[in-house]
């Protein structure tokens, strides 16, 4: 979300093979949505050639301080006519493979957008995010799990090597430039601005206490504005809230959203027990202008087999109180509940993306007071 | 379908158990940045022994025994190191060289020595182990090969680079001896000792041969394979000597392909490309007489598993190491393998964050 109230959303079509991912902006004055930019044509690299295409633009769309939008494409869509794909098995496949993530860069302005570059071979981009003093984009690779920077202004990338196993969705820069992220343990990386090499932290996500904390990572996180830390919520494994001060690098458990009273510690995703596919854990966070902490939750209100039918929540970091703000629905949509991305705009209206839907819709909800 | 294409690339013959560097939940394991992996060896009393790179380089024992099953490190035995190797002397002992690179010419080489002799591990009633003893450095402003060992005259063999010297080491007595020059602009950085002889591949990929009694390096005549016209870049990128059918297995860099050299028959045989990637990174010949080895391109590629079966000449990609025990984990770079006592493969990772990677192959179905 840009402070001109623009959203930019990453459309992407992992299911579709050989589809590519499609750069969109939403203007929330006028409720006009634009189709910008086809990463296909952005990046030169054709699906008809067999490659496996650029089918998202996942966790990395950013403003730089020079007003420009910033973004990765990311891999895992199918070459076309192909059922699947591993990232692993066609790693080098000279055809099969996928060629590298693309750095591309819209102007808003001439609403042109062009590629910067393979950022790394045969690498998607998981998440990535801009440390806009420095100019400087930290981010996460897939399948390998390597942490990069790319500085804009030297067009120089760094590799810094493996940080873990396959899993990784968040990053977070906090005001000095520090950049966190987590290993498959949830356990805190930070790469700090000048020194070029990660440090691992003595400190975790919270997890339930017979968990050790393996694939349990951040989801998402966003900066509360009133104190500079940062909130966030928990995936694959447990489903929690936490809070991160980056000043004096703690962590605090914010408790679960909610659960089943015989399961205290339920699993984020695949609860056994559960008829179906679950996935019930806390999404995209954002701030609203009001103070609270509002992220969607799938599973709530879900029955054995029935639909699934997401709520929006919210927390209040002053008080530690929790609210759900019941199922979202809207023109006789449900939300299903999972979605990665919550954004507020200058009004106080919250927006929702909704993943794995298809059509994929977004709600705006609008708190009392936006 | 699609959860099972995802997962067909992963070995799912035979199993694969992952060793974190260290006592498992119990000590934190080799730092990340200091945990890759350039050299395993099996004693003959079952112990592997290991070595890292990085920052620091560490040298770890690993041994499968019931009460003993974790990695314990050692100690440091380098600094901001590049490569190295060690093995497994007559006396007991093993031995090490491990040198460290900076702004591409070389800083220091060190030696060092360990013996096991005194040790005691087993949680229970403590443990303790010695620490590697440095040793005085002959070979400052060189690097070193991948070594092999002789057993019957307790020397290992090298090459120092840059020059590509062919030496032996006598680890009891420290003796380092300059033996030939291997002439040539390509000369492979690996030997193999094969019935008291050392052999290495030279320029061409043509291979040559070392007599220690006739003192002299002997051109065979035989050449490693390569893709048509790449000779000249080719590398024999990993050798590995199987005692028991007189063969030296090996692999090459540019390609990927494996081969084997028939001693008797003075031939080399290519017996395939088993992926579609360059650079076979390591071998070991198996207890039943297969051999396994890993071929992947370093840095931008994925390692593979692989085997190839003498009994009928069947090459196979078994796939890349995935496991959940001890932690969900899949190796992307190994760059040395060796097999123990019980017929295990032992992979050793050489990644920011490394482990070891113990595949037990199945088990041959009956006919």
């Amino acid at each position: 979300m840009t402070p001109t109230d623009i959203l930019y959303i990453g459309a992407c079509i992992e299911h579709t093979s050989g589809g590519s991912a499609w750069l969109c902006s939403y203007d929330c004055a006028d409720g006009k949505m634009s189709y910008l930019a086809d990463m296909a044509e952005v990046t030169g690299d054709r699906p008809e050639t067999g490659i496996a295409p650029h089918g998202k633009i996942h966790f990395s769309i950013c403003q730089g301080s020079d007003g420009l939008i910033y973004g990765a494409t990311h891999c895992t869509t199918a070459p076309g006519g192909d059922p699947a794909w591993s990232p692993w098995t066609m790693y080098c496949d000279p055809v099969r493979h996928y060629p590298g993530a693309h750095l591309f860069v819209h102007d808003p302005e001439t609403r042109e957008t062009r590629s910067l570059g393979i950022l790394i071979p045969h690498e998607g981009v998981r998440v990535m995010r801009l440390d806009l003093q420095r100019m400087v984009f930290h981010g996460t690779t897939y399948p390998k799990n390597h942490y990069f920077t790319y500085d804009l202004k030297k067009r120089e990338l760094r590799d810094l090597g493996r940080i873990g196993n396959i899993h990784q969705l968040c990053l977070f820069i906090d005001d000095d430039g520090n950049a966190y992220t987590t290993d498959h343990f949830g356990r805190l990386i930070v790469c700090e601005p000048g020194v070029g090499t990660l440090k691992e932290l003595d400190v975790q996500l919270p997890h339930a206490p017979f968990r050790r904390g393996e694939y349990n990572i951040m989801l998402s996180a966003t900066r509360d504005p009133a104190t500079g830390a940062f909130y966030g919520t928990t995936y694959s494994m447990d489903m929690r809230i936490f809070r991160f001060d980056p000043k004096i690098r703690e962590m605090t458990d914010c408790g679960m959203p909610y659960g089943w009273a015989d399961r205290p510690y339920p699993m984020a995703r695949h609860e056994p027990g559960i008829r179906g596919r679950v996935e019930i854990f806390p999404g995209g966070v954002t701030f609203g202008t009001d103070g609270w902490l509002y992220y969607p939750i799938a599973g709530a209100g879900r029955t054995e087999g029935g639909p699934c039918e997401g709520h929006l929540m919210r927390y209040d970091p002053r008080t530690g109180k929790s609210e759900d703000l019941g199922v979202l629905t809207a023109d006789g949509h449900v939300f299903t509940g999972s979605g990665c991305h919550s954004k507020t705009d200058s009004r106080g209206n919250i927006y929702v993306v909704e993943d794995d839907a298809t059509p994929p819709h977004f709600f705006v909800y609008r708190p009392e007071g936006s | 379908m699609r959860r099972e294409i995802r997962k067909a690339g992963f070995v799912t013959e035979g199993a694969i158990i992952v060793r974190t560097l260290g006592l498992e939940g119990m000590a934190s394991p080799i730092p990340e940045g200091e945990s890759g992996i350039i050299a395993l060896r099996a004693a003959p009393n079952g112990r592997i022994y290991g070595l890292t790179h990085g920052t620091r380089s560490h040298f770890f024992v690993y041994d499968p025994f019931p009460t003993e099953d974790f990695v314990i490190d050692l100690g440091v035995v380098g600094e901001n190191t590049t490569g190295g190797d060690i093995f497994c002397a007559g006396d007991g002992l093993v031995y090490g060289i491990v040198f460290g690179e900076r702004d591409g010419s070389t800083v220091q080489t060190s030696v060092f020595r360990y013996d096991p002799s005194g040790d005691y591990v087993g949680l229970e009633h403590g443990m303790w182990t010695a620490a590697p003893e440095m040793l005085p450095r002959h070979l400052d402003g060189s690097r070193v090969s991948k070594l092999a060992f002789d057993s019957d005259t307790g020397l290992a063999y090298g090459l120092l680079l840059p020059g590509n010297v062919l030496f032996s080491y006598r680890g009891e007595s420290g003796e380092l001896e300059k033996l030939a020059q291997v002439e040539g602009r390509v000369v492979s950085p690996v030997v193999c000792v094969a019935d008291g002889a050392v052999y290495g591949v030279g320029e061409w990929g043509v291979v040559f041969r070392y007599d220690p009694e006739a003192g002299e390096i002997e051109l065979t005549g035989m050449v490693i394979p390569a893709g048509k016209g790449k000779d000249y870049v080719n590398e024999a990128s990993a050798l590995v000597y199987d005692g028991v059918s007189r063969t030296i297995y090996g692999g090459t860099s540019v390609d990927g392909y494996l081969f084997f050299i028939d001693l008797e028959k003075a031939a080399v045989v290519c017996c395939g490309k088993p992926t579609d990637q360059p650079y076979v990174r390591c071998l070991t010949v198996g207890l039943d007489g297969r051999v396994y080895g890993v071929v992947g391109q370093p840095n931008r590629g994925m390692c593979h598993l692989v085997r190839y079966d003498p009994r009928n000449g069947d090459l196979r990609d078994l796939g890349i190491p995935f496991g959940t025990v001890t932690e969900h984990w899949v190796t992307h770079e190994i760059d040395s393998i060796c097999t123990n006592r019980n017929g295990h493969i032992i992979l050793g990772e050489n990644d920011r964050i490394s482990h070891l990677m113990i595949y037990y192959p199945a088990v041959e179905r009956r006919r």
